[in-house]
């Protein structure tokens, strides 16, 4: 499994995977054709897009499945 | 494996992808083989709304995020569409739009009872699929007797908010956790996972959890 990792602020490691359709403030999902948005993944802080390579996510391991 | 893997959900009833989500991990348990135990908490994606929204889930998205109508039935289509492909017969002519505060609370009751998993399933489907309405104590009372929770202890339970602290504790965690949407999934305390991924991917992660697990242990 590939993709945009998680970035969380615990000690929590995110995994690698794809983006998937999650609801928000009301609900969306990353294919919504109205919000042209792939990353839905977790965000904490309210911080953008997270580009890093899964070592550098969060402050525990991290690890691609 | 000999020991389950646990697996903490936070989800809301009235998030679509949650229920699609639910249908998918269910899929890669039963593939996986092992033992997992779930446990689902509370996510509150829109505390502000009232318990008996006026108007239907159409109005409700447009005026939410500010869209039109239309816009707003092209989300529906393709959620409803994405449902069926799992097995869900989504009905959003029917849904009634409210604040689910009591059905997480609710949860938390049945949680206590060793019947979250049951209450967790009849309340989705309540929701998505029946059109009733799951924001109020005497409905949620109705669906939690029809999992075997005694009636009047859930009326009780919701009338006193005995579990709105185990509610906003969930919230709060969901915040440390930096989760700003659900479903979302922790496996084994350790890692998390967002969205309604594909069955194979919750696959890959069990299997992945699990191995660490095993190699942990030997």
């Amino acid at each position: 499994v590939t993709g945009r990792a998680l970035k969380l602020p615990s000690a929590l490691v995110g995994l690698s995977v794809p983006a998937a359709d999650v609801c928000v403030d009301g609900w969306r999902g990353p294919s919504d054709p109205l919000e042209g948005d792939t990353d839905q993944v977790a965000r904490p802080g309210g911080e953008g897009a997270d580009d890093q390579p899964p070592e550098s996510v969060g402050q525990g391991r991290s690890v691609s499945v | 494996v000999n020991e389950a893997i646990k697996v903490d959900i936070w989800s809301d009833i009235q998030c679509p992808w949650c229920y699609i989500g639910k249908r998918k991990f269910e899929a890669a348990v039963a593939a996986f083989g092992g033992d997992v135990e779930v446990e689902y908490h509370s996510f509150e994606l829109a505390p502000d709304t009232p318990v008996d929204f006026e108007g239907t889930p159409l109005d409700y998205l447009s005026e939410r995020k500010g869209i039109s109508r239309a816009q707003a039935q092209t989300m529906v289509d393709r959620v409803v569409g994405i449902a069926a492909s799992v097995g869900l017969d989504y009905h959003y002519d029917t849904i009634h739009q409210t604040n689910t505060v009591l059905a997480h609370e609710v949860l938390h009751l049945a949680r206590a009872h060793g019947r979250q998993a049951e209450l967790k399933e009849r309340l989705l489907a309540a929701y998505f699929v029946e059109g009733r309405h799951v924001g109020r104590i005497e409905d949620l009372a109705d669906l939690a007797a029809e999992v075997g929770i005694d009636r009047d202890e859930a009326v009780a339970a919701l009338t006193d908010h005995r579990y709105l602290g185990d509610v906003k504790a969930d919230v709060a965690q969901a915040a440390a956790y930096g989760i700003n949407g659900v479903p979302f999934f922790v496996f084994d305390d350790r890692y998390g996972v967002s969205g309604a991924q594909e069955s194979s991917t919750f696959l890959q992660v069990l299997e992945q959890v699990a191995a660490e697990v095993e190699a942990t242990v030997s």
